[in-house]
């Protein structure tokens, strides 16, 4: 069963008519749409509708160029800076206007002032549960999509390394993970790659402005987005001529050997762990998730000494490391 | 080579920032100010954030309150490291959940009363926002950010400076053979080296068929501009658009230019960027306070009446955190909009006129200005053909 179909399944079962979405994520996951990459949030905006009375996916872009071959050019509808001309585009869209229910992944007063005017007398419900609820399951294209930015992600990290020198800078080694990156095609990351000094009591995600020193220990990200599809890892490194990686947390092998089928998200976090799913982007996970096999798992562990991260691939036994 | 705008000073422009602010809260009369978005975060705190992909990014989300008449936003965040040095421990506080019902209620709990006033939220949040009375945040920020000052008109000057010269090292690699993609990498790597705080749009280097209907569907029947890079093969005489954006201190940079691949610009190509020039340097002729968007429309216009840019964007749009913001000129707000923007010293306009011969492709470059007391000032440097700033 493709995801549009799983979708249209649950808006079935929830009762909801419409859905509205304005996370790139969430509209990879129901049109495949490739649309241009930006870093960061942007305010919620109509960016991918489906209705579930047609089972249609609507996309906003000017061209078929970033929606699947076959996608029916009826069904984009353009970029504006009108309000007026997207309500416009909006009400034309057959099963819209009716609708009762209308699951949204986000809103602002002006989309919330446009979209009543749009569907008169909706009620807005969130989305996230039921986009969660479709990340939850195994899926083939999961595996595979994610097993190709794995193999992006770990060829920038290695680059990475191999620059890891005494009077590199973060700013250097950022650059060699992207162009290492785009040689390989991915010109998008999951995140812009981080080399940052490893501190116990800081987050490790923003470096400071100045050059790596020998014996320092550094930790090292990477994240790619491929084809719409994320992975990511993170290892740490003293400094040195070869720069040298630590080995992981002492816990770690018993984290890993703990993501089997029945254990739960929470369980893995009451490990001290920070634990998503990986997908078409960060899959955000309830402490209740129960992992089943094949779903595809990112980790994170960290001890005083340094931090590990990588994505597994959950089995009947012993989960593969994708990364 | 652009001319310095000030000696830059963070601190002096996040304090300015914040008064501003709290002007246009007055004005607006809104008492709280709840930022979610990370770009205005970024202006009402100058806090940094790790750059990631959307739904990352609004996991990893901090969030910004400001209440009327307060010296400083309460920033929550999962990144204190970002936060400016002189921000102050009561108003820095570890980062609040807004993606869960929990941690929205745990936010709207802290909220001061009176009229909010709110960016983008999360649907818990605007969920337990739904017994309030909330105003888009833009009756706010809108106003703030609508001019600049000279320290932030430095940062775009500086950011724009870095795109530019990682522009020239990529301008000697676009050449027969190359892939597209290595010149997106080849250009990452050199913003970073060069300082960019980040890279915000994946890099547009898109060839550019000799006319619309040898390209993709057009919705609208004009050139189709931008399309994500994908690993094509550069060609001898290729035509090839170039657009990005990169970060440095919040603010955006916007480089736009055409590049020939492999041999010189023909005759028509360099007539193309002959009329580009006289499109942008008539509506620049204009660029001074008190003439209007309409005004700039006016003189832009081809002599046939037409307008020479893209109707899905504009002739021109202004510049800040975020990479496309007021004052917007020439889009399809149409021209009663034009017509109610009134230029003031500090507004940013990047001009990005489109020539298009049907058949023989076109040409887009940007510009980027800031109008003075007097006029304008460049903060990029003049558009040239085949290169990347003369």
């Amino acid at each position: 069963m493709s995801r549009l179909d799983a979708c249209l399944g649950m808006m079935v079962r929830d009762d909801i008519d419409v859905l509205i979405l304005g996370r790139e994520a969430n509209a990879r996951t129901v049109s495949d749409a490739s649309r241009l990459w930006l870093a960061g949030t942007r305010a919620f905006a109509p960016g991918c509708v489906v209705v579930r009375r047609s089972a249609a996916v609507h996309v906003l872009a000017n061209t078929d160029a970033v929606v699947p071959e076959g996608f029916p050019v009826d069904r984009l509808y353009g970029l504006t800076w009108n309000p007026e001309e997207l309500l416009a585009s909006l009400t034309a869209i057959e099963g819209l206007g009716e609708a009762r229910r209308v699951g949204v992944d986000g809103m602002t007063p002006l989309a919330h002032a446009l979209l009543a005017r749009a569907m008169p007398g909706a009620e807005f419900v969130d989305a996230g549960p039921l986009f969660a609820e479709m990340w939850s399951g195994p899926d083939p294209e999961n595996i595979d999509g994610v097993g190709h930015a794995a193999i992006v992600a770990r060829d920038g990290l290695e680059a990475m390394r191999a620059a890891l020198v005494a009077g590199a800078t973060p700013h250097e080694l950022r650059g060699v993970c992207a162009a290492q990156f785009a040689f390989l095609g991915a010109t998008t990351p999951a995140f812009e790659a981080v080399a940052a000094p490893f501190d116990p009591a800081a987050s490790s995600w923003l470096p400071p402005e100045r050059a790596f020193v020998d014996g320092e220990r550094v930790t090292l990200r990477a994240g790619a987005l491929r084809y719409g599809w994320e992975a990511s890892l993170a290892r740490t490194y003293v400094v040195g001529t070869p720069s040298v990686e630590q080995p992981a947390p002492d816990a770690w092998d018993d984290l890993v050997a703990a993501c089997v089928p029945g254990t739960t998200a929470g369980a893995l976090r009451a490990r001290g762990a920070v634990v998503h799913g990986a997908g078409r982007g960060v899959e955000p996970w309830d402490d209740d998730l129960v992992l089943v096999a094949d779903l595809m798992l990112a980790i994170e562990l960290r001890d005083d000494q340094g931090l590990r991260q990588d994505v597994l691939r959950i089995t009947a036994t012993t989960p593969t490391v994708v990364t | 080579m652009t001319e310095p705008v000030c000696e830059l000073d963070l601190t002096r422009m996040r304090r300015d920032r914040i008064a501003k602010l709290d002007a246009a809260m007055d004005a607006a009369e809104v008492d709280s100010l709840l930022l979610c978005g990370q770009q205005n975060v970024a202006y009402a705190t100058g806090a940094r954030m790790p750059a990631a992909d959307h739904v990352r990014a609004a996991w990893w989300r901090a969030v910004a309150v400001l209440e009327r008449g307060a010296p400083w936003p309460h920033l929550y965040t999962d990144f204190p490291e970002g936060a400016p040095p002189e921000w102050p421990d009561e108003f820095l506080h570890r980062a609040i959940e807004v993606e869960t019902a929990s941690g929205a209620a745990e936010l709207v709990a802290r909220l001061g009363e009176g009229t909010l006033a709110i960016d983008d939220a999360p649907f818990p949040l605007w969920d337990a926002l739904r017994t309030r009375a909330v105003v888009d945040a833009g009756a706010v920020t809108g106003p703030a950010k609508l001019t600049k000052t000279p320290d932030e008109l430095e940062c775009i000057r500086r950011v724009q400076s870095i795109n530019e010269e990682a522009m020239r090292i990529v301008r000697t690699l676009a050449v027969p053979g190359a892939l597209t993609t290595e010149l997106s990498g080849a250009f990452l790597r050199a913003v970073a080296e060069l300082g960019a705080t980040a890279n915000t749009v994946d890099p547009v280097f898109q060839v550019m068929p000799a006319a619309v209907a040898e390209g993709p569907f057009s919705i609208t029947g004009e050139p189709v501009f931008p399309i994500p890079t994908g690993a094509d093969e550069l060609q001898l005489g290729d035509v090839l658009w170039i657009d990005t954006g990169i970060n440095l201190h919040g603010y955006g940079s916007d480089f736009g230019s055409t590049w020939i691949i492999g041999r010189e610009p023909n005759h028509r190509q360099r007539d193309q960027f002959a009329r580009w020039r006289t499109f942008v340097d008539r509506a620049l002729a204009q660029v001074k306070p008190g003439a209007t968007g309409a005004d700039l429309v006016e003189a832009a216009k081809r002599d046939d009446g037409l307008r020479p840019w893209l109707s899905y964007f504009y002739l021109a749009h202004g510049i800040g955190t975020d990479s496309a913001e007021m004052p917007f000129v020439g889009t399809t707000l149409g021209p009663e909009f034009d017509a109610s923007i009134t230029l003031a010293p500090g507004m940013v306009l990047v001009f990005e006129p489109v020539v298009w011969d049907d058949g023989h492709a076109g040409h887009r470059s940007e510009e980027i200005v800031a109008v003075t007391a007097d006029g304008y000032v460049r903060l990029s440097e003049p558009a040239e053909l085949d290169g990347a700033g003369s």
